[in-house]
């Protein structure tokens, strides 16, 4: 099929790309034709996430060309790639977790806008519906991407790709977590795909995948090329050879002498583990026995179980059934505290998120497990503590400067020796280490090894997690092997072949597992969602204001809207830079600041017919200036910008100030006044919102920009992969949050005939109050406008019942400090209850 | 980094070079004579009190003394405590207070007082026991100012030949405010001895802020339909008062006054919102103040009626000095006053 | 590649110092070159080490990644229970442990709301209108003045103020409590690497309730000592507090989301707040051109600016 005559898609020219201490590639080459399938194998490390960051424009190459269709190409961004047909598909699905599947799905693409630049949600809708389809029944597109499972994000993914026009799709691990049949469903795609020319990269572990849908194979090794094959004339060992380096079975030849191999049989196991099941989904019942000096290798795929029971038995996950025994005393193990108390350390598998504070040093980082050793009376003892580190640095043999350099001076493997030191130091009986030589360098690999087999022979019990099968073949002395959340099988690696144990892990030719397909979360009972909450404040809002009218004799529902219309537009001003991720504490201020230059312009001697357009203007503009100055202050300093804005607060208010030369702002145009009046049957205030609310919300659910201010404060990462410009974005919701605040300065102006010069101080805490109350998140990514209206309509009539029951001002703010917080304490206990509908009730709810 | 190193460089020899310049200037001395005085109002940036600065920076232009006029921008008794100890190490001679509450400054002013600063207050008195406070000087004596209240709202809605029988409802600023807390003692006193079918509604207290003053008031109209009269005893609530009755189209009904300054009324006593109001001179207040301020710390402060700069008939009487009766304001002469 | 950072990091680090210093003396300068009674100059310090002792309780919430925005509500609902509670004519010292109980109670529902997994900001910003509307409420908007001899006579301890004592044992309690306590390691280790934390078996809750929980005991402290300087304890006192305490932290050095930073900056910090408030309060007496008002405006550039240094210079070297 790989006809060599045809010219190539893709090709890549000596691609060379480094990152701080080490070479990702080195001088690579590659190509891939029209229609094929070009699998590219190597180990972890290998430099195989590098040029798929590279081909998807994620990452630039230091030194190479990239070809597509024989012209050289630059692919700056991913937006790029993708434009040009690159598309890949991550292993970690990066998803925007507030946003619906289907928006996620567009959002890979770009959203599609008609000529008025409005989001074609039908099509949206169209092209997704259209896409899962296929993936079955359970499958709605407007599920919130945070209620889907690993295997169903990818799905998701993969479907969204396909359903865009592709040259060339990488798929990186597709199968990882997929069953036998959503496997299959894959698998078909592929083969469509490859009938229409596309080109296919598939990277993979499990070899039978490879040996079935690959047309070549291209092997990576330490970031360099080492061969390119067709897929008939490689078989499996030579496969592994090419990928490790050396054979598998000469290494684990090589005598050891240091290897007891098998425990002495009259000692008492150091761990024993019965029926140990974890909160995860599919997790079955774990019976483990591991005795003093055993390296003892849990091989399986990601998402096989492996690292959800190592984190069982470290306490991270509380354990759902079973009994943890060390050296033969039962513990109850319910957080990390109690498993370091029951001898068990662990050394976690992702270093940068889990494993070290990059910012501390390397002797904080060390000390940092076993920091009661080193207290007394409750003080810290420096002193002791430089001590240990040094001696513990040197018995690991780290490469460094002084024990007091900040850790992420450090190469990953160093990093990574600190971490084992780390939980060395608690002195453990049982060591887990999950993924231990992940991202290191050959060299710090094998000292780890051998460290490993040290402690091993000092007594001590180890738990290795590897998803590399040489690895645990080399270095263990029994391979237990996960799969589907429980162990597949055990074996001797100086027995058993490499071949048994991969496909013990590897849940191909199984045929029980082929009914089996992954739980679908049983969301469809719980589907309570946000607008439920939405209609309850309605609700809410309702009953008061029907109350208030019936009990008041001269209830005026204008008088109240006009009212609640400076609290609706300051509510959406906080609330367009919550979503996006930010929080503006000046907005206050700066409302005060734009009514004073509003004010300014109206007292000037020009007809109010000028002057009054003018003002609104002018508040607009001095809105969206310092909205956009507190934006582009946080970007420039990177700096939090509830800082910042606690600055320009402080600012504004002395603009206004020195504006006003502490004269009331008085002696307004009757015209300008009048149009705000309730009584004036104008209703210019109630109007002016209602427009401005529209347009906030045609912005914010039918604009791509809109769209992307929800994309961005979901997550930036994920916005970052799908070439969403994060400067703009958050500039254009600070200014916009501006803006409003601008605008709701002149209504204000409107409503109150003048102006003072502390007009509006306190207010950004009623604004985040409307926001946070109309269920807006406050970590960003979900909220709407309607939500807003409503929370400033309770607000307002919570603040009129407060009058009509004759209780005096003071207890306003109470009232406000316990709307929020009921407000906020309802949005916690609502994700805490969906997360115990998805993963069982038992696991614990990460922050 | 290099050019880090340079930019901290050079901004250390600003910053020294400021220190030299501060610390030179900071050397010379004052070239005016008399005392120096130094006036706190409750807060900064209000029309209020710009207006009693006008006041004072004439008398103290007139005497030729160096007066500071500063305080805090939002109305914190801790912040004028503090100002009051940062005057007194600038070696200001007389410290004139407005204070926000009456007994959040006694501390500051007796420590003043003890580093040899002459105090008194103006506007709102302090606490004269705990704060040791040489003298008050009041606009009004505030039995005058409850009175003429009351007074003014009566004679008002009788001369429009209607009964005085009804609901009453005073705006205040703040509930923490011992002046406006004593203006109504005296008007409750009034209304029971003079006009005993006049009805009081619990006041409002929307904390001298103006929009909730404004909504507070629109509330309590929608609930009384049988609403007489309302009193804003405040600069901040009365225009609120009147912007919310005027809004409700119940001027006609609702008799509107209280205490306020001219120039924020003007709109609504044009337009008949509000027939008239009561207010004294803030800027002869101000400009009493420093003189009174200047006697003290001469020592010739005598008790009795007597004439002060361009004021003639200021009475002194026990540890209080008094602007005179109140003053009020209507459509024929609201226009004959700038504050 | 490693090795040849050393240098640039000192430097960095001597230049923030320096610009710090020259703040610092920049401030100095403007309040003692305008002083004319010096002895007074302790009347001024008073309220200032009020906020210097919140600010260093606060050192330790930022450090460890929170913030808490209630201070200053905490503050005058200590302070109106002390109040409440001489009124009800209780001994002294019951009225002490109320008050303090009080400020546990505030602090430990601040810290329980951020175990419990509220973003901080949200908790405190809630908490402190909560806070406040409780003062209000509990007071009738009432003031307490008057408080009893017994109390006011530890205004002076052998003729050093009380203040004075108590904000050099808080600087040393934190200090000793960040610099030299395991709770201290875990904030350091929370605010750089929150789920790192949590992998290395610190507990990340357990140490919120605590510093939280300190902060509000803090905030009682201060309550107590506002009642005996002033004589007062005002419902509405301390409103905005928490914004000169942050400044105070921030200008300092310790980055607003935590894991670096450290008692020592905070004292740098408030020394330079304060003197450069008070400095340029004065200055602007001197030259009309600078009114009062220009104050609030060089006040937030200054904690704007200094907020970016300190992210883009001490973080400078690992924007990758």
């Amino acid at each position: 099929m790989a006809d060599t005559a045809v010219s190539p898609l893709l090709e890549l020219h000596q691609i060379r790309r480094t990152f701080p201490g080490v070479v990702a590639l080195e001088r690579v080459s590659f190509q891939l034709l029209p229609g094929e399938v070009h699998a590219l194998v190597g180990e972890n490390g290998a430099g195989k996430s590098t040029l798929i960051n590279i081909l998807s424009g994620v990452l630039q190459p230091d030194e190479g060309q990239i070809e597509l269709l024989g012209s050289p190409i630059v692919l700056a961004n991913p937006v790029e790639a993708r434009q040009r047909g690159i598309v890949a598909v991550h292993q970690e699905a990066e998803l925007f977790p507030t946003l619906s599947v289907a928006e996620n799905m567009a959002l890979e693409s770009g959203l599609p806008v008609n000529k008025f630049g409005l989001v074609q949600w039908r099509q949206v809708a169209a092209v997704a519906a259209n896409a899962m389809s296929q993936l079955g029944p359970s499958w709605r597109p407007d599920t919130p991407a945070a209620e889907l499972s690993v295997a169903h994000r990818q799905m998701a993914q993969v479907a969204a790709a396909i359903e865009q026009q592709v040259r060339v799709l990488i798929l990186d691990e597709p199968t990882s977590s997929l069953s036998r049949r959503e496997a299959e469903w894959l698998f078909s795609c592929v083969e469509a795909l490859k009938k229409n020319g596309t080109g296919i990269i598939y990277i993979s572990h499990r070899q039978d995948e490879i040996f079935d849908l690959a047309d070549r194979i291209t092997v990576l090794r330490d970031g360099q090329h080492i061969w390119t094959r067709p897929v008939d004339q490689v078989d499996s060992n030579g496969l592994v050879v090419a990928m490790v380096g050396r054979s598998v079975e000469t290494e684990r030849a090589r005598p050891d002498p240091a290897h007891p191999h098998v425990a002495p049989p009259e000692l008492p196991p150091r761990l024993r583990v019965k029926g140990l099941r974890s909160g995860q989904a599919n997790s079955q019942p774990v019976d483990l026995q591991v005795a003093p000096g055993e390296i003892v290798g849990l091989y399986g795929l990601i998402g096989s179980g492996r690292t959800e029971f190592a984190q069982t038995l470290f306490g991270l996950t509380p354990a759902v059934d079973g009994t943890i025994a060390v050296d033969g005393i039962t513990h109850t193990i319910r957080n990390p505290r109690d498993a370091l108390a029951a001898k068990i350390a662990y050394v976690p598998e992702d270093r940068l998120r889990e494993g070290i504070c990059r910012h501390l040093t390397v002797r904080a980082n060390l000390v940092l497990s076993s920091l009661s050793r080193w207290t007394r009376h409750g003080l810290a003892s420096l002193a002791r503590e430089r001590q240990t580190s040094s001696d513990m640095v040197r018995q690991l043999a780290v490469r460094h400067r002084t024990i007091e350099q900040p850790i992420r001076q450090l190469s990953g493997g160093n990093q990574q020796k600190i971490v084992v030191g780390r939980s060395l130091l608690t002195r453990p009986q049982i060591l887990v280490l999950d993924e231990p030589t992940r991202g290191v360098d050959v060299g710090a690999k094998s000292e780890i090894h051998q460290m490993l087999r040290n402690l091993a022979d000092q007594g001590q019990a180890i738990l290795m997690i590897s998803s590399e099968l040489p690895e645990v073949m080399a270095h263990t002395d029994r391979i237990v092997v996960f799969q589907e959340g429980g162990v597949s099988g055990e074996f001797d690696p100086s027995s058993a072949s490499a071949s048994d144990v991969a496909e013990a892990a590897f849940p191909s030719g199984s045929g029980q597992l082929l009914t089996q397909t992954t739980k679908t979360p049983a969301r469809n009972k719980l589907r309570l969602h946000m607008p439920v909450a939405q209609w309850g404040l309605a609700c809410v809002v309702l009953l008061l204001a029907s109350w208030l009218w019936i009990s008041t004799p001269n209830f005026d529902p204008w008088m109240q809207l006009t009212h609640a219309t400076v609290w609706i537009i300051l509510g959406l001003a906080a609330s367009s830079v919550i979503i996006a991720g930010g929080i503006d504490i000046s907005i206050g201020s700066l409302l005060a600041l734009s009514a004073a230059s509003a004010a300014f312009v109206l007292r000037l001697d020009y007809p109010a017919v000028v002057t009054i357009p003018a003002a609104i203007l002018m508040a607009a503009s001095v809105g969206i200036a310092g909205g956009l100055a507190n934006g582009a202050l946080s970007l420039v300093g990177r700096v939090h910008p509830i800082v910042v804005t606690l600055g320009t607060m402080t600012i504004y208010r002395g603009l206004v100030i020195m504006l006003l030369g502490g004269r009331p702002a008085t002696d307004l145009p009757s015209l300008f006044i009048w149009l705000a009046e309730p009584q004036s049957g104008f209703h210019g205030a109630v109007l002016g919102t209602a427009f401005l609310a529209c347009a906030v919300y045609i912005w914010l659910q039918h604009t791509r920009s809109g769209r992307h201010i929800f994309a961005l404060g979901s997550s930036p990462t994920a916005a970052r992969l799908v070439g969403i410009s994060g400067t703009r974005t958050w500039l254009l919701a600070f200014a916009v949050g501006g803006g409003l605040a601008g605008l709701a300065g002149a209504l204000q102006l409107a409503i109150s005939g003048q102006m003072q010069s502390r007009l509006g101080s306190g207010w950004e805490l009623g604004a985040i109050a409307v926001a946070v109350i109309g269920g807006v998140s406050i970590q960003g990514g979900r909220g709407s406008v309607l939500g807003v209206i409503l929370g400033a309509l309770l607000l307002r009539l919570v603040t009129s019942a407060i009058v009509r029951w004759g209780i005096a001002g003071e207890h306003v703010d109470l009232l406000i400090g316990g709307m929020i917080l009921a407000a906020v304490l309802c949005e916690l206990g609502w994700q805490y209850i969906q997360t115990r509908v998805r993963f069982g009730w038992s696991q614990r709810s990460s922050k | 980094m290099r050019q880090n190193t340079k930019f901290t460089a050079s901004a250390q020899l600003i910053a020294v070079a400021c220190c030299i310049l501060i610390g030179c200037s900071g050397s010379q001395d004052g070239t005016l004579s008399g005392p120096r005085i130094g006036m706190m109002p409750k807060l900064i940036g209000i029309g209020y009190f710009e207006a009693t600065r006008e006041g004072a920076e004439e008398a103290a232009a007139e005497l030729g003394l160096e007066l500071t006029y500063d305080g805090p921008h939002l109305d914190r008794s801790e912040d004028q405590a503090q100002q009051i100890g940062e005057w007194t190490t600038l070696g200001l001679d007389v410290i004139a207070v407005a204070p926000v509450d009456p007994e959040g400054i006694s501390e500051a002013l007796r420590d003043a007082q003890r580093a040899g600063v002459t105090t008194l207050t103006w506007d709102t008195d302090a606490n004269p026991e705990t704060s040791g406070r040489s003298v008050f000087v009041n606009q009004a004596p505030n039995e005058a100012i409850g009175y003429k209240l009351v007074d003014v709202m009566a004679e008002g809605i009788q001369a429009k030949g209607e009964s005085l029988a009804g609901n009453y409802l005073i705006v205040s600023g703040s509930a923490t405010a011992s002046n406006q807390n004593t203006w109504m003692e005296y008007m409750k006193q009034r209304i029971a001895d003079k006009y005993p079918t006049m009805k009081l509604l619990p006041h409002l207290t929307p904390n001298e802020d103006r929009q909730r003053a404004q909504e507070q008031t629109a509330e309590a109209l929608a609930a009384h339909a049988d609403l007489k009269g309302i009193w804003g005893i405040t600069s901040v609530s009365l225009p609120a008062a009147a912007k919310a009755t005027r809004d409700a189209k119940r001027a006609d009904q609702v008799y509107v006054t209280g205490l306020s300054l001219p120039s924020e009324m003007r709109e609504y006593v044009k337009d008949g919102t509000v027939e008239q109001f009561v207010l004294w001179n803030p800027v002869d207040l101000g400009y009493l103040t420093i003189h009174v301020a200047q006697r003290l710390h001469a020592g010739n402060l005598q008790s009795g009626s007597q004439a002060m700069g361009r004021l003639k008939n200021v009475e002194v009487r026990g540890g209080e000095v008094i602007l005179g009766p109140p003053m009020i304001f209507n459509r024929e002469n609201i226009d004959d006053h700038r504050f | 590649m490693n090795r040849i950072d050393s240098s640039p990091g000192q430097l960095r680090r001597i230049a923030t110092l320096g610009i710090r210093g020259c703040l610092l003396a920049i401030g100095l300068t403007l309040v003692f070159s305008q002083v004319q009674r010096p002895a007074a100059l302790v009347d001024v310090w008073l309220p200032w080490a009020e906020i210097g002792i919140l600010a260093l309780a606060m050192t330790a919430v930022i450090l460890c990644g929170g913030i808490d925005l209630s201070v200053g509500s905490t503050v005058a609902l200590c302070g109106v229970v002390l109040g409440i509670t001489l009124q009800w004519q209780w001994p002294l010292t019951f009225a002490l442990a109320a008050t303090a109980g009080c400020g546990l109670c505030a602090g430990a529902f601040n810290g329980g709301l951020v175990a419990i997994g509220l973003s901080p900001l949200v908790a405190t910003l809630a908490t402190m209108a909560f806070y406040r509307g409780l003062a209000m409420t509990l007071s009738g908007r009432e003031r307490f003045a008057g408080f009893p001899d017994s109390l006011r006579s530890w205004q002076t301890v052998a003729g050093i103020p009380l203040h004075f004592f108590c904000f050099v044992s808080v600087g040393l309690a934190t200090w000793i409590l960040i610099h030299h306590t395991r709770l201290g390691r875990w904030c350091y280790v929370i605010g750089d690497n929150r789920t790192a934390a949590r992998f290395a078996a610190v507990p990340d809750r357990r140490v919120d309730l605590s510093l939280y929980t300190l902060n509000g005991i803090a905030a009682a402290l201060v309550a107590v000592l506002h009642a005996i300087d002033e004589n007062v304890a005002i419902p509405d006192a301390f409103r905005g507090a928490e914004l000169q305490v942050i400044a105070c932290v921030v200008v300092g050095g310790t980055l607003i989301t935590g894991g670096e930073g450290g008692v020592l900056r905070t004292l740098i910090g408030i020394g330079i707040v304060t003197h450069l408030e008070i400095g340029l309060r004065f200055l602007s007496y001197r030259f009309p051109l600078l009114t009062p008002n220009s104050r609030l405006i060089v006040i937030g550039l200054l904690v704007i600016l200094v907020a970016i240094w300190n992210q883009r210079l001490q973080r400078g070297s690992d924007n990758a």
